[in-house]
């Protein structure tokens, strides 16, 4: 899921200094689970400013700010509002600025990353969505997300004690990748080397699209 | 009506009859996998076995062993010595140097802490008392000698203490490990420093039972029973408050499942959706505070709604609310009862501080709570909610908070006064 972290409180008043009726729109699918825009965080984020005595405050929460049928259901609260404070990721704020042109859209969060939930409130990041998955070879310990360097090939010669030099508590990718493909008997694979990547897959291509052309009745364009 | 007994114990043919006679039959469970196949409201005894030095728990042996000393030689327990000795270990202890004592046998309890003033405690520590029993504080303990002659050498501070004695016995428990691997199976939570059960007859799932019939003290095994079998015929009947799912907001991420101190909730795979089990939920408040969705509301309870003020408590019930009904408060301090600490999100304490001055949360004690971690989440809230209005540049030390016993009013008191009259919280 896409993991989330609330801005700076104070940060967030300054962004919404000019306005006066505030909507706060949770988003009831990834930030719900991360425990960062969900309706308890809304309702937290609401009581905040309605106490700094500057706003008027409405709550609202689209079950997926990413999706256009449950905007649709906010139009009549986002006529009342000022200005939108989405508590959702950054593809939901922009969606809802996309969506409700006259409105301004700010957000309430710092997306961080694709990741999973270890423990109750503990998440860490698993994926940077490059768009050319390599997990088959590497035991699935992901080298480009979890290897601070992204590297390939093996360790960095920072790698000590299974640690990353980047940051003492964060593991060694390739620590763990040797460490799965040992469990699975697989360690020959080390000696495969992985090729040179084309990274127009991931961000270097630009804004990425996915198309499922047997749901497209226009054939596959993505106009 | 079934009850599956897991663990063994050489009473556990008794306890199966006496079950019979109130109308519950027993099943025997002797692998932790048999546990895990059972609903999750099944009733289930957990039996321990032994794990106390006999001289604690078993009257003829001790008698046998002490008729060996003349009656001036001292007898030393010690409590503490490895972790802190759990309550009920020390009512043992207590209970049986009262024993001791009552037949002009010269005593000497060594512990890091006096436990005087704890309920179900102090009527024994002052019997103990008047009957000449030696209470010696200690943060250090060394014991040297042989098996006839033991030397205790114990410093508090600066003051020191030797005592020699023939006979020591240390209270530690001894860890029964195959009954920690039932508790686990059945997902019993941990509380504080103490083990995973509340001795004879609690653990944190409603359904299930814990006993050791070592430490049954002056309660005798068919009472614990009889107590047992009442719990399971009522179980049933729930607490009057529980936990409803709105299934439709149910995210289904599982927090609820991860944070009930009660085993209450599970998922419902068909719904996508968390599920309470009415008869296991306690009614705590911890999994619709918890909720990010705020898909789970507590039937029987109503939401918190705020007049003004100058002081507004959010008290426990079963602690705070107790102890500030002590109190004689003015008119313009008020107390708000939740049924937990655990209850308490950031968001009602950031609310009530529009409408007071001042907050004050009032939660149990440490390892008091009887749902487990409550208190500790509400510090954990509590600290939520003074940063983030901190950051409205409202002064913090607004917000209150201190955990209490329910007969300790006078603690509530000072806090109020201390909260009220300088400004600095209570923390």
């Amino acid at each position: 899921m896409i993991v989330a972290d609330q801005k700076p409180l104070e940060e967030i008043v300054l962004s919404l200094k000019h306005y006066k009726k505030i909507l706060v729109v949770a988003c009831g699918t990834c930030v719900t689970v991360c425990m960062s825009g969900g309706e308890k965080e809304a309702n937290e984020m609401a009581s905040l400013l309605s106490l700094s005595g500057d706003f008027d405050v409405r709550v609202v929460t689209a079950l997926r700010q990413c999706d256009n049928e449950f905007l649709n259901a906010l139009d009549s609260d986002i006529a009342w509002a000022d200005a939108v404070l989405s508590m959702g990721c950054g593809a939901g704020v922009q969606f809802m600025a996309e969506h409700f042109i006259g409105s301004p859209i700010v957000p309430a969060l710092n997306t961080k990353f694709i990741g999973v939930n270890r423990d109750l409130g503990y998440w860490t990041e698993m994926c940077q969505g490059c768009g050319d998955c390599v997990l088959e070879m590497t035991g699935g310990v992901c080298p480009v997300a979890r290897c601070s360097k992204s590297h390939f090939n093996g360790p960095c010669g920072g790698s000590s004690t299974g640690k990353c030099e980047i940051d003492g508590s964060i593991d060694c990718a390739w620590q763990l990748i040797y460490d799965r493909l040992k469990a699975l008997d697989q360690l020959e694979r080390l000696y495969e080397t992985i090729p040179p990547r084309d990274w127009r897959t991931s961000r270097d291509g630009g804004p990425r699209t996915v198309i499922r052309p047997d749901m497209r009745l226009d054939g596959g364009t993505n106009e | 009506m079934t009850i599956t007994i897991a663990g063994k114990n050489p009473y556990v043919n008794s306890i199966i009859n006496a079950f019979s006679t109130y109308g519950i039959e027993s099943t025997v469970v002797n692998q932790p996998e048999g546990l895990k196949k059972l609903p999750p409201d099944s009733p289930v005894l957990l039996l321990e076995n032994s794990v106390l030095d006999p001289f604690l728990t078993d009257d003829s042996y001790s008698d046998k062993i002490v008729s060996r000393f003349p009656p001036l030689e001292p007898i030393v327990f010690i409590a503490d010595r490895v972790n802190e000795t759990p309550d009920y270990i020390y009512r043992v202890l207590l209970s049986k140097a009262v024993k001791l004592a009552v037949v002009k046998r010269n005593i000497i309890i060594f512990g890091k802490s006096i436990r005087g003033a704890k309920p179900g405690v102090e009527k024994l520590y002052s019997t103990a008392r008047n009957l000449g029993v030696t209470f010696i504080k200690y943060d250090h303990i060394e014991i040297t000698g042989n098996n006839d002659l033991h030397t205790i050498n114990a410093s508090e501070g600066t003051m020191e203490v030797s005592v020699t004695s023939p006979l020591i016995i240390d209270t530690s428990l001894k860890e029964d490990t195959t009954l920690g691997s039932y508790a686990k199976a059945l997902q019993i939570r941990i509380s504080g420093s103490n083990k995973w059960f509340i001795p004879n007859a609690h653990t944190s799932r409603k359904n299930v039972f814990f006993l050791n019939t070592d430490t049954l003290m002056s309660e005798r095994l068919d009472d614990v029973i009889l107590k047992i079998a009442y719990e399971i015929h009522g179980l049933s009947n729930g607490t009057g408050v529980f936990a409803r799912v709105n299934a439709q907001k149910c995210a289904f991420c599982y927090t609820c499942f991860r944070a009930c101190p009660h085993f209450a909730l599970t998922p419902d795979k068909n719904a996508a959706a968390m599920f309470v089990s009415e008869t296991l939920c306690d009614g705590c408040g911890i999994c619709s505070s918890v909720c990010p969705a705020n898909a789970i509301e507590m039937v029987g309870t109503s939401d918190l709604t705020y007049d003004t003020g100058k002081l507004l408590m959010l008290c426990c019930e079963n602690s705070g609310k107790v102890a500030a009904d002590l109190l004689d408060l003015n008119e313009h301090i008020h107390i708000k009862s939740v049924s937990c600490g655990g209850a308490l999100k950031p968001e009602s304490i950031i609310s009530a501080l529009g409408k007071y001055e001042h907050i004050l949360v009032v939660v149990c004690a440490e390892d008091a709570c009887r749902h487990f971690d409550g208190n500790h989440r509400a510090r954990l809230q509590t600290e939520r909610a003074r940063k983030a209005v901190e950051k409205l540049n409202i002064n913090p030390a607004r917000i209150g908070f201190v955990q209490i016993s329910p007969s300790s009013p006078g603690i509530l008191k000072d806090a109020v006064s201390e909260l009220l009259n300088t400004g600095r919280s209570v923390i």
